[in-house]
Protein backbone atom coordinates (compact mmCIF):
# COMPACT_ATOMS: atom_id res chain seq x y z
CA UNK A 1 0.00 0.00 0.00
CA UNK A 2 2.90 2.47 1.10
CA UNK A 3 4.82 1.49 -2.21
CA UNK A 4 1.60 1.69 -4.42
CA UNK A 5 1.70 5.13 -2.84
CA UNK A 6 5.11 6.25 -3.40
CA UNK A 7 4.66 5.38 -7.08
CA UNK A 8 1.67 7.55 -7.40
CA UNK A 9 3.79 10.37 -6.14
CA UNK A 10 6.64 9.81 -8.39
CA UNK A 11 4.42 9.44 -11.44
CA UNK A 12 2.43 12.50 -10.60
CA UNK A 13 6.13 14.42 -10.31
CA UNK A 14 6.80 13.00 -13.42
CA UNK A 15 3.83 14.11 -15.15
CA UNK A 16 3.55 17.26 -14.11
CA UNK A 17 6.97 18.26 -14.88
CA UNK A 18 6.34 17.10 -18.24
CA UNK A 19 3.30 19.08 -18.39
CA UNK A 20 5.71 22.05 -17.22
CA UNK A 21 8.54 21.55 -19.33
CA UNK A 22 5.87 21.19 -22.25
CA UNK A 23 4.00 24.52 -21.21
CA UNK A 24 7.47 26.44 -22.13
CA UNK A 25 7.74 25.23 -25.45
CA UNK A 26 4.29 26.00 -26.61
CA UNK A 27 4.80 29.28 -25.27
CA UNK A 28 8.37 29.55 -27.13
CA UNK A 29 7.07 28.20 -30.11
CA UNK A 30 3.58 29.98 -29.82
CA UNK A 31 1.95 30.44 -33.47
CA UNK A 32 -0.33 33.14 -32.92
CA UNK A 33 1.02 36.29 -31.40
CA UNK A 34 -1.23 38.70 -29.24
CA UNK A 35 -0.75 41.79 -30.36
CA UNK A 36 -2.35 44.72 -27.46
CA UNK A 37 -2.42 47.99 -29.07
CA UNK A 38 -3.80 51.00 -27.42
CA UNK A 39 -4.70 54.33 -28.94
CA UNK A 40 -3.68 57.39 -27.11
CA UNK A 41 -4.75 61.06 -27.62
CA UNK A 42 -2.43 63.25 -26.50
CA UNK A 43 -1.86 67.07 -26.37
CA UNK A 44 -0.97 70.01 -24.59
CA UNK A 45 -3.16 72.01 -21.61
CA UNK A 46 -4.07 71.81 -18.08
CA UNK A 47 -2.36 68.05 -17.17
CA UNK A 48 -4.94 65.26 -17.44
CA UNK A 49 -3.66 61.27 -17.59
CA UNK A 50 -6.55 59.06 -17.60
CA UNK A 51 -5.93 56.78 -14.93
CA UNK A 52 -5.82 53.45 -17.53
CA UNK A 53 -2.47 54.93 -18.68
CA UNK A 54 -0.97 54.95 -15.09
CA UNK A 55 1.30 52.02 -16.26
CA UNK A 56 2.74 54.26 -18.93
CA UNK A 57 2.66 57.33 -17.34
CA UNK A 58 6.23 57.70 -16.63
CA UNK A 59 7.70 56.28 -20.15
CA UNK A 60 5.25 58.77 -21.76
CA UNK A 61 6.17 61.58 -19.86
CA UNK A 62 9.91 60.83 -20.75
CA UNK A 63 9.19 60.98 -24.31
CA UNK A 64 7.15 63.50 -25.20
CA UNK A 65 5.69 67.15 -23.73
CA UNK A 66 2.51 66.38 -23.88
CA UNK A 67 0.44 67.23 -20.60
CA UNK A 68 -2.64 65.45 -21.62
CA UNK A 69 -3.30 61.67 -22.18
CA UNK A 70 -6.20 60.12 -22.89
CA UNK A 71 -6.67 56.20 -23.96
CA UNK A 72 -9.28 56.68 -26.65
CA UNK A 73 -9.15 52.82 -27.50
CA UNK A 74 -7.75 49.17 -26.47
CA UNK A 75 -7.64 46.12 -28.11
CA UNK A 76 -6.10 42.46 -27.91
CA UNK A 77 -5.80 40.65 -30.92
CA UNK A 78 -4.99 36.97 -31.98
CA UNK A 79 -3.43 36.55 -34.99
CA UNK A 80 -2.26 33.58 -36.66
CA UNK A 81 1.05 34.01 -39.16
CA UNK A 82 0.11 35.60 -42.30
CA UNK A 83 -3.49 36.40 -40.50
CA UNK A 84 -4.20 40.70 -40.64
CA UNK A 85 -6.26 42.18 -37.96
CA UNK A 86 -7.60 45.66 -38.44
CA UNK A 87 -8.54 48.57 -36.29
CA UNK A 88 -10.23 51.80 -36.85
CA UNK A 89 -8.47 54.93 -35.63
CA UNK A 90 -10.63 57.59 -33.99
CA UNK A 91 -9.46 59.73 -36.94
CA UNK A 92 -11.49 56.94 -39.30
CA UNK A 93 -8.15 55.32 -40.46
CA UNK A 94 -7.83 51.89 -40.72
CA UNK A 95 -4.39 50.16 -39.11
CA UNK A 96 -3.29 46.97 -40.17
CA UNK A 97 -1.16 44.59 -38.19
CA UNK A 98 -0.29 40.80 -40.32
CA UNK A 99 2.39 38.66 -37.87
CA UNK A 100 4.76 37.84 -40.81
CA UNK A 101 6.60 35.28 -39.33
CA UNK A 102 8.73 34.60 -36.04
CA UNK A 103 12.71 34.88 -36.31
CA UNK A 104 14.11 33.28 -33.83
CA UNK A 105 12.48 34.88 -30.73
CA UNK A 106 11.36 37.80 -32.52
CA UNK A 107 8.19 38.19 -34.17
CA UNK A 108 8.34 39.85 -37.49
CA UNK A 109 4.91 42.02 -37.97
CA UNK A 110 4.15 44.01 -40.89
CA UNK A 111 2.29 47.29 -39.85
CA UNK A 112 0.60 49.77 -42.20
CA UNK A 113 -1.70 52.72 -42.09
CA UNK A 114 -2.99 53.99 -45.31
CA UNK A 115 -1.61 57.43 -46.91
CA UNK A 116 0.69 57.35 -43.64
CA UNK A 117 3.32 54.55 -42.66
CA UNK A 118 4.01 51.36 -43.83
CA UNK A 119 6.92 49.07 -41.96
CA UNK A 120 8.21 45.74 -40.87
CA UNK A 121 8.86 45.58 -37.17
CA UNK A 122 10.97 42.75 -35.76
CA UNK A 123 9.36 42.66 -31.43
CA UNK A 124 10.57 40.30 -29.04
CA UNK A 125 7.48 38.96 -26.89
CA UNK A 126 6.42 41.37 -24.31
CA UNK A 127 8.31 44.20 -26.11
CA UNK A 128 6.48 47.08 -27.27
CA UNK A 129 6.81 49.91 -30.00
CA UNK A 130 5.15 53.54 -29.64
CA UNK A 131 3.68 54.76 -33.19
CA UNK A 132 2.98 58.44 -33.00
CA UNK A 133 2.43 62.20 -34.52
CA UNK A 134 -0.50 61.62 -36.81
CA UNK A 135 -2.46 64.73 -36.01
CA UNK A 136 -5.53 64.08 -34.05
CA UNK A 137 -8.18 66.90 -32.92
CA UNK A 138 -6.00 69.22 -30.95
CA UNK A 139 -2.99 67.28 -30.35
CA UNK A 140 -1.41 64.18 -31.66
CA UNK A 141 -2.24 60.37 -31.87
CA UNK A 142 -0.26 57.83 -30.03
CA UNK A 143 -0.32 54.10 -30.89
CA UNK A 144 1.27 51.90 -28.01
CA UNK A 145 1.79 48.19 -29.85
CA UNK A 146 3.15 45.24 -27.75
CA UNK A 147 3.82 41.62 -28.44
CA UNK A 148 2.40 39.28 -26.26
CA UNK A 149 2.09 41.46 -23.44
CA UNK A 150 1.87 38.75 -21.00
CA UNK A 151 4.96 37.05 -21.56
CA UNK A 152 7.06 39.45 -19.92
CA UNK A 153 6.70 41.41 -16.59
CA UNK A 154 5.19 44.79 -16.50
CA UNK A 155 6.87 47.45 -18.92
CA UNK A 156 6.02 50.36 -16.24
CA UNK A 157 4.91 51.42 -13.09
CA UNK B 1 -5.58 -80.45 -17.12
CA UNK B 2 -8.95 -80.92 -18.10
CA UNK B 3 -9.94 -77.69 -15.58
CA UNK B 4 -7.21 -75.77 -17.39
CA UNK B 5 -9.13 -76.07 -20.64
CA UNK B 6 -12.18 -75.15 -19.57
CA UNK B 7 -10.44 -72.21 -18.19
CA UNK B 8 -8.86 -71.66 -20.99
CA UNK B 9 -12.07 -71.93 -23.60
CA UNK B 10 -14.29 -69.76 -21.06
CA UNK B 11 -11.83 -66.90 -21.36
CA UNK B 12 -11.54 -67.38 -25.33
CA UNK B 13 -15.47 -67.15 -24.96
CA UNK B 14 -15.53 -63.90 -22.67
CA UNK B 15 -12.96 -62.40 -25.02
CA UNK B 16 -15.29 -63.03 -28.07
CA UNK B 17 -18.29 -61.92 -26.19
CA UNK B 18 -16.54 -58.81 -25.49
CA UNK B 19 -15.57 -58.40 -29.07
CA UNK B 20 -18.86 -58.81 -30.16
CA UNK B 21 -18.33 -61.78 -31.95
CA UNK B 22 -21.32 -64.25 -30.55
CA UNK B 23 -24.85 -64.46 -31.56
CA UNK B 24 -27.09 -64.40 -29.54
CA UNK B 25 -27.99 -67.76 -28.68
CA UNK B 26 -23.80 -68.13 -27.82
CA UNK B 27 -24.27 -64.83 -25.41
CA UNK B 28 -27.16 -66.79 -23.39
CA UNK B 29 -24.87 -69.52 -23.43
CA UNK B 30 -21.58 -67.66 -22.17
CA UNK B 31 -23.62 -66.38 -19.53
CA UNK B 32 -25.41 -68.94 -17.97
CA UNK B 33 -21.41 -70.80 -18.10
CA UNK B 34 -20.50 -67.67 -15.96
CA UNK B 35 -23.46 -67.47 -13.79
CA UNK B 36 -22.39 -71.05 -12.70
CA UNK B 37 -18.77 -70.93 -12.50
CA UNK B 38 -18.22 -70.62 -8.37
CA UNK B 39 -14.66 -69.12 -9.18
CA UNK B 40 -16.95 -66.03 -10.92
CA UNK B 41 -19.24 -65.82 -8.28
CA UNK B 42 -16.19 -65.53 -5.89
CA UNK B 43 -14.57 -62.55 -8.51
CA UNK B 44 -18.07 -60.87 -8.70
CA UNK B 45 -18.43 -60.68 -4.63
CA UNK B 46 -14.84 -59.70 -4.17
CA UNK B 47 -15.19 -56.82 -6.72
CA UNK B 48 -18.34 -55.71 -4.74
CA UNK B 49 -16.44 -55.56 -1.60
CA UNK B 50 -13.65 -53.59 -3.43
CA UNK B 51 -16.43 -51.23 -4.56
CA UNK B 52 -18.25 -51.21 -1.68
CA UNK B 53 -15.39 -50.32 0.50
CA UNK B 54 -14.04 -47.29 -2.24
CA UNK B 55 -17.70 -45.72 -2.10
CA UNK B 56 -17.32 -45.49 1.60
CA UNK B 57 -13.72 -44.45 1.67
CA UNK B 58 -14.55 -41.47 -0.88
CA UNK B 59 -17.94 -40.69 1.35
CA UNK B 60 -15.82 -40.75 4.58
CA UNK B 61 -13.24 -38.38 2.77
CA UNK B 62 -15.87 -36.09 1.14
CA UNK B 63 -17.39 -35.98 4.78
CA UNK B 64 -13.93 -34.75 6.26
CA UNK B 65 -13.54 -32.31 3.41
CA UNK B 66 -13.48 -28.70 5.23
CA UNK B 67 -13.66 -27.27 2.03
CA UNK B 68 -14.31 -23.38 3.49
CA UNK B 69 -10.48 -23.61 4.95
CA UNK B 70 -9.25 -24.99 1.02
CA UNK B 71 -11.34 -21.99 -0.20
CA UNK B 72 -9.37 -19.55 2.34
CA UNK B 73 -6.05 -21.46 1.59
CA UNK B 74 -6.01 -21.19 -2.46
CA UNK B 75 -7.11 -17.16 -1.89
CA UNK B 76 -4.53 -16.79 0.50
CA UNK B 77 -1.69 -18.41 -1.73
CA UNK B 78 -3.16 -16.18 -4.72
CA UNK B 79 -3.43 -13.10 -2.77
CA UNK B 80 0.62 -13.87 -1.95
CA UNK B 81 1.41 -14.80 -5.58
CA UNK B 82 0.13 -10.99 -6.56
CA UNK B 83 1.51 -9.48 -4.21
CA UNK B 84 5.18 -11.01 -4.49
CA UNK B 85 4.51 -9.98 -8.17
CA UNK B 86 3.71 -6.08 -8.06
CA UNK B 87 6.58 -6.12 -5.22
CA UNK B 88 8.63 -7.53 -8.10
CA UNK B 89 7.24 -5.14 -10.26
CA UNK B 90 7.86 -2.01 -8.27
CA UNK B 91 11.38 -2.52 -7.90
CA UNK B 92 11.96 -2.64 -10.84
CA UNK B 93 10.34 0.43 -12.44
CA UNK B 94 11.14 2.48 -9.27
CA UNK B 95 14.61 3.57 -10.35
CA UNK B 96 13.71 4.04 -14.17
CA UNK B 97 11.05 6.18 -12.95
CA UNK B 98 13.22 8.49 -10.15
CA UNK B 99 16.03 9.18 -12.98
CA UNK B 100 12.80 10.30 -15.18
CA UNK B 101 11.20 12.45 -12.82
CA UNK B 102 14.71 13.93 -11.40
CA UNK B 103 15.81 14.71 -15.48
CA UNK B 104 12.44 16.00 -16.03
CA UNK B 105 12.47 18.19 -13.14
CA UNK B 106 15.66 19.81 -14.36
CA UNK B 107 14.72 20.63 -17.81
CA UNK B 108 11.65 22.20 -15.86
CA UNK B 109 13.85 24.29 -14.36
CA UNK B 110 16.40 24.88 -16.61
CA UNK B 111 13.97 26.04 -19.30
CA UNK B 112 11.96 28.54 -17.12
CA UNK B 113 15.22 30.01 -15.67
CA UNK B 114 16.47 30.11 -19.50
CA UNK B 115 13.02 31.39 -20.40
CA UNK B 116 13.23 34.29 -17.55
CA UNK B 117 16.23 35.21 -18.91
CA UNK B 118 15.75 35.61 -22.20
CA UNK B 119 12.06 37.69 -21.84
CA UNK B 120 13.53 39.87 -19.18
CA UNK B 121 17.38 40.72 -19.67
CA UNK B 122 17.80 44.05 -21.24
CA UNK B 123 18.28 43.67 -24.87
CA UNK B 124 18.83 46.50 -27.17
CA UNK B 125 17.68 45.41 -29.91
CA UNK B 126 14.30 44.16 -28.69
CA UNK B 127 12.42 46.16 -31.49
CA UNK B 128 13.71 46.85 -35.02
CA UNK B 129 11.80 49.02 -37.80
CA UNK B 130 12.78 47.58 -41.04
CA UNK B 131 11.23 49.04 -44.33
CA UNK B 132 9.51 52.39 -43.04
CA UNK B 133 7.92 54.21 -45.58
CA UNK B 134 6.17 57.24 -44.74
CA UNK B 135 4.10 59.94 -46.06
CA UNK B 136 4.33 62.28 -43.93
CA UNK B 137 7.14 64.92 -44.46
CA UNK B 138 10.09 63.57 -41.73
CA UNK B 139 10.02 60.46 -39.70
CA UNK B 140 12.43 59.63 -36.78
CA UNK B 141 12.89 56.37 -35.04
CA UNK B 142 14.29 56.24 -31.75
CA UNK B 143 14.74 53.98 -28.71
CA UNK B 144 14.35 54.97 -24.86
CA UNK B 145 15.19 53.35 -21.91
CA UNK B 146 14.17 54.87 -18.42
CA UNK B 147 16.70 54.46 -15.78
CA UNK B 148 16.59 51.43 -14.10
CA UNK B 149 14.07 49.87 -16.65
CA UNK B 150 15.01 46.32 -18.35
CA UNK B 151 12.85 46.70 -21.58
CA UNK B 152 13.87 49.78 -24.24
CA UNK B 153 11.00 51.52 -26.22
CA UNK B 154 10.95 52.17 -30.23
CA UNK B 155 9.73 54.83 -30.76
CA UNK B 156 8.45 55.94 -34.67
CA UNK B 157 7.39 59.59 -34.91
CA UNK B 158 5.77 61.15 -37.95
CA UNK B 159 6.05 64.56 -38.30
CA UNK B 160 2.87 66.21 -40.15
CA UNK B 161 3.74 69.37 -41.06
CA UNK B 162 1.41 71.07 -38.05
CA UNK B 163 1.75 67.78 -36.12
CA UNK B 164 2.36 69.00 -32.16
CA UNK B 165 5.75 67.92 -29.84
Amino acid sequence: MKRDFFNIIIVLSLTLALLAAGSHYVFAAAASPTLKVQIVYAAKGEPKVDPRLKPLQKRLNQLFDFTQYQLENEQTLTLNVGQKGTLILPDGKPLSLTPVQKQRDMWKITLSIPKLVQSDILIRDGHMVILGGARYKKGVMILVIQVNPDLSKPTTD
Amino acid sequence: MSTNKHDNDTLKNVHRLHDGELDEAQQAEIMEVLKNDPSMEAEARSLREIGEGLRHDTEEALRSLDTEALANEIERRVAEEQASSRSTRLRFLWKPLSFAAAAALVVAIGLHYHYRQSTSSWQPNSVIVENLETFSSKAQIYDTRLDGENEPVKVIWLFEEDSVN
